[in-house]
């Protein structure tokens, strides 16, 4: 049972890969090995995660249990089950919010 | 296994280096070596998560007068070690460029800089006119379920027992009113019998129109951690879209057409009493059944009435009261015989059978059953109702107050119950869960006050959507917005935002910590101090009262609440209402709090241990102990021995199981408008996104709102993720981007919208109907349109 799900898991992944490599979003295809480190946003907060996690929930350990093509293995094996509550996505292209301060009133509806 | 486990978050938690270095060490070049951006931390000091009613501790890491990290507390008994993003994030969130660090009054389109003395001075005369030209009701405070307790305590006593007007409203109100009226009327005492341990001792979930996998996560995440402790646990979840609420390890998911939710939890019913798995000896001893009003409406009209208003001025208006008819078991099995699966699938769209599988889960008496819920019932027409209903489940099976068996209503805020609700922060309530109403309420908070209770007004004054009505004719003239976003989150808010500014005598004071849509359509802005830029304590959904101490000081001249509260308070000359002599305010204020609950079954513990407790504990706290489970001899100290259960907030001591029918919503999707819309929340993001959108993680994680509609509508409307789309009501329109899947993967003729961004503001296109027993509105259902922008 275990592993028929792992073997899912691989196809699952690598179709996801083939078809994301092929998206609109340059930035959120598949991580290359050391490439893609952010910084975190301060020591000991959870680091973010450099490509794209929605389009991959359920998958994580796919490559984070063991490591696979130099993803970083999860330190924290008894809680596996919840990533994407503590590790985030990040669009690079955006900029910090608000783009300009304004304190003015606002467009009337 | 539970101590390894507990061992292992220590460590993990204890030091956060470790993670690093361990991680580092496994798989060098990675994670490990990223920078941090913040030098570490001096000294680490506890303070519950400011963000929602989760309740998380967390160690508050500082450096030369900076917040600089955080960890979640590892000594904390709700999230052991563990923290959400929003929680890691907070550090991040006292430090956005734009907070607000000097008074601002309003000068046509721009705002000038004056000083806290103009600001009070300008602030008290607006409310000294309004208050001598059309009386103390002319005047309104709308604060929040993240007001702190003192902050709470002290704007409550100020409005009425000080200027005498009970128009003081939170935002909890749109967010917990149902959650309040329906332990009311089913238990006849606020707030859940249960607590988190349940999770652990349950192996059973509900989970009801709730994604509590990103608004509560570390609850969430206790329950993922017991289904994979034990692999006869279940989790159902019932929602009306999938999410990741509904992912792994859900057993069976169930998606149900917006508000059918009221004939499911009766034919669920329906299945446990036709199959006989009733507990009977409980029922016969602990419970009596009732029904109440039917065809109530839907709070659209202003000064909304029962049946009809035929006089629209508020002095003679009164407000919606349900009326309660004792029924018999068998009426009630009677009311249930409509309620058959079958008919239930026909409005619901949930096969019939699921629906069965579902109640004998529930009913099944090998097995506990523990249900959660949040805005999906409490934001509801029938909000009340469908509390109701769940209690039913539990009632009808005995499932109820004993560990691992507990219906628990989630809030939202993280003072919502510890503020809003024990302190009494509505319109209609006193501290300690009295009300205005009542004169027995009244003269004993008159005499705790100090005031004469002829001081303290016996009308309910405006609720929430009234409130704001009122300010929209200019029956208010004076109000004071704190903590809260209301010109973003009420429904249909044009209305509202328009009514702000129609001039005249009306006046707005905002009191915020950055830009909001608020604080743009106010008339005079304060700025204040945030979290541990001040001394506070929250109470969570599991009756936790936690305190922590100021640790930093608020940028620039912003002060804490509770400051402005009596700086303004003097200037009305009622400063002897906070008169405390050389004690400490914040404990002066506890201290006399502390009186409303002592022997009422709300007992808090004194001050100062809640300033040393990590963690906080959970009321009633009597002789020193914490009450986990109430209503159950053996766990709360008010249950006498040999009563075995006792609902001691109902006059016989008995919980009512009601009749409640299923009523359609007040719109549904029909020609013109054919897809429902429903909205609320993303992880990332804390409500309004006010304070988060300017962590810039969390905005990198998401930017903006977009609209999730069905793979199936996309490809009729010919629109692709990412296509710009206009989803427009009867009351307004939206423009943002299409979002087919990811996290959220709606069913056809359903569209959801986030209401975090200020850009796309869904509130201009929701309805402001409400449930007429809770007023509280429901965000979960109005008809839309959609086309390609």
């Amino acid at each position: 049972m275990k592993s028929l799900k792992t073997i899912f898991f691989w196809i699952f992944l690598f179709g996801l890969l083939a078809t994301l490599s092929g998206s609109a979003f340059p930035e959120q295809v598949a991580p290359q090995q050391g490439s893609k480190k952010l910084p975190r946003a301060y020591e000991g907060a959870p680091p973010l995660i450099p490509h794209d996690a929605e389009a991959r929930k359920g998958v994580c350990l796919a490559c984070h249990e063991f490591g696979i093509a130099g993803a970083p293995i999860v330190p924290h094996p008894t809680r596996n089950h919840f990533c994407l509550q503590c590790h985030v996505g990040q669009d690079l292209s955006v900029k910090a919010f608000p783009a300009v301060s304004s304190q003015e009133e606002k467009r009337p509806e | 296994m539970k101590l390894s486990r507990r061992e292992l978050l220590k460590t993990l938690a204890g030091a956060g280096a470790a993670i690093v270095s361990s991680s580092g060490a496994i798989l060098p070049g990675s994670v490990g070596q990223a920078q941090a951006a913040e030098p570490a931390a001096e000294a680490w000091k506890k303070s519950p998560c400011r963000f929602c009613g989760v309740g998380c501790g967390v160690l508050v890491g500082l450096r030369e007068g900076r917040v600089v990290a955080v960890r979640g507390d590892a000594e904390a008994p709700v999230n052991r070690g563990l923290l959400c993003i929003k929680g890691y994030s907070l550090p991040k969130i006292l430090y956005g460029p734009d907070r607000y660090k000097v008074p601002l009054l309003r000068q046509g389109n721009k705002f000038v800089q004056i000083s806290w003395s103009q600001a009070l001075d300008i602030m008290a005369s607006k409310f000294k006119e309004a208050i001598q030209q059309h009386g103390p009701e002319s005047v309104a405070a709308y604060f929040s379920g993240q007001t702190t307790i003192f902050e709470g305590y002290a704007i409550n006593k100020l409005m009425k027992a000080g200027i005498g007007s009970n128009n003081i409203e939170s935002n909890a109100r749109l967010c917990m009113a149902s959650a309040v009226t329906g332990f009311y009327s089913t238990f006849g005492m606020d707030e859940p019998m249960g607590c988190y341990d349940d999770f652990e001792l349950t192996d059973t979930f509900f989970v009801w129109g709730s994604n509590f996998a990103e608004m509560h996560p570390i609850l969430y995440s206790r329950m993922v951690e017991r289904k994979h402790q034990d692999s006869n646990v279940k989790i159902v979840s019932l929602q009306t879209y999938l999410n990741r609420s509904t992912d792994e390890p859900a057993d069976i998911v169930a998606i149900f057409k917006p508000h059918t939710d009221l004939a499911i939890a009766n034919a669920m019913a329906h299945v446990i009493v036709k199959e006989g798995l009733i507990n009977e000896a409980f029922i016969q001893q602990h419970v009596t059944f009732k029904k109440g009003l039917t065809e109530i409406g839907y709070g659209v009209e202003d000064n909304f009435e029962y049946g009809g208003a035929l006089e629209t001025s508020w002095k003679t208006y009164k407000p919606f009261a349900d009326k309660a008819q004792a029924i018999s078991f068998e009426e009630y099995k009677k009311f249930l015989e409509t309620y058959t699966p079958e008919y239930a699938e026909k409005l619901s769209g949930v096969p019939a059978d699921t629906i069965r599988r579902i109640a004998r889960l529930l009913g099944d008496p090998k097995r506990k059953a523990i249900s959660c819920w949040t805005m999906g019932f409490n934001q509801h027409v029938r909000g009340t109702w469908i509390n109701n209903l769940v209690y039913n489940l539990h009632l009808l099976t005995g499932k109820i107050a004993e560990p691992g068996n507990s219906p628990l209503s989630l809030t939202g805020q993280p003072s919502a119950c510890g503020t809003t609700r024990e302190v009494g922060v509505l319109s209609h309530a006193l501290p300690g869960g009295m009300f205005v109403a009542n004169p027995e309420h009244r003269k004993k908070t008159a005499h705790i006050w100090n005031v004469p209770v002829e001081k303290i007004s016996p009308r309910p004054g405006y609720h929430t959507m009234e409130m704001f009505r009122a300010l929209d004719r200019g029956d208010i003239k004076v109000i004071w917005i704190n903590t809260t976003n209301p010109f973003q989150t009420l429904p249909h808010v044009s209305r509202y935002r328009k009514g702000a500014r129609k001039g005249g005598e009306r006046f707005v004071v905002v009191s915020e910590v950055y830009p909001s849509e608020t604080a743009r359509h106010a008339d005079l802005i304060l700025p204040s101090a945030m979290w541990v830029e001040k001394e506070g304590m929250f109470g969570n959904t599991e009756r936790r009262t936690q305190h922590w101490f100021k640790m930093v000081d608020p940028p620039g001249e912003a002060k804490d609440d509770l400051w402005q509260i009596v700086e303004l308070a003097k200037r009305l000359d009622l400063g002897h209402l906070f008169a405390y002599g050389e004690e400490p305010l914040q404990k002066a204020i506890f201290e006399e709090y502390r009186q409303f609950g002592q022997g009422s079954g709300k007992d808090l513990a004194p001050y100062d241990v809640y300033a040393k407790v990590r963690g906080g504990l959970r009321w009633p706290v009597v002789e020193g102990k914490e009450t986990r489970w109430r209503y159950r001899e053996g766990f709360d100290p008010y249950v006498k021995k040999g009563e075995g259960v006792r609902f001691y907030g109902q006059p016989d001591g008995r919980a009512v199981i009601w009749a409640r029918p299923y009523e359609p919503p007040a719109e549904q999707p029909d020609k013109q408008y054919p897809f429902w819309l429903t909205t609320g929340r993303v992880l990332e993001h804390w409500h309004t996104g006010t304070i988060t959108r300017r962590v810039l993680e969390l905005h990198r994680a998401v930017p903006f709102a977009p609209v999730w509609i069905s793979s199936e509508d996309a490809g009729a409307l010919g629109i692709k993720t990412g296509d710009s789309v206009r989803v427009q009501s009867r009351r307004g329109e939206i423009v943002t981007k299409a979002q087919i899947g990811g996290r959220n993967t709606v069913p056809k003729g359903v569209v959801f919208v986030p209401f975090f961004d200020e850009n796309v503001l869904i509130n201009l296109v929701t309805l402001d109907a409400y449930d007429p027993i809770s007023k509280q509105p429901d965000y979960k259902k109005c008809a839309v349109r959609i086309e390609k922008a």
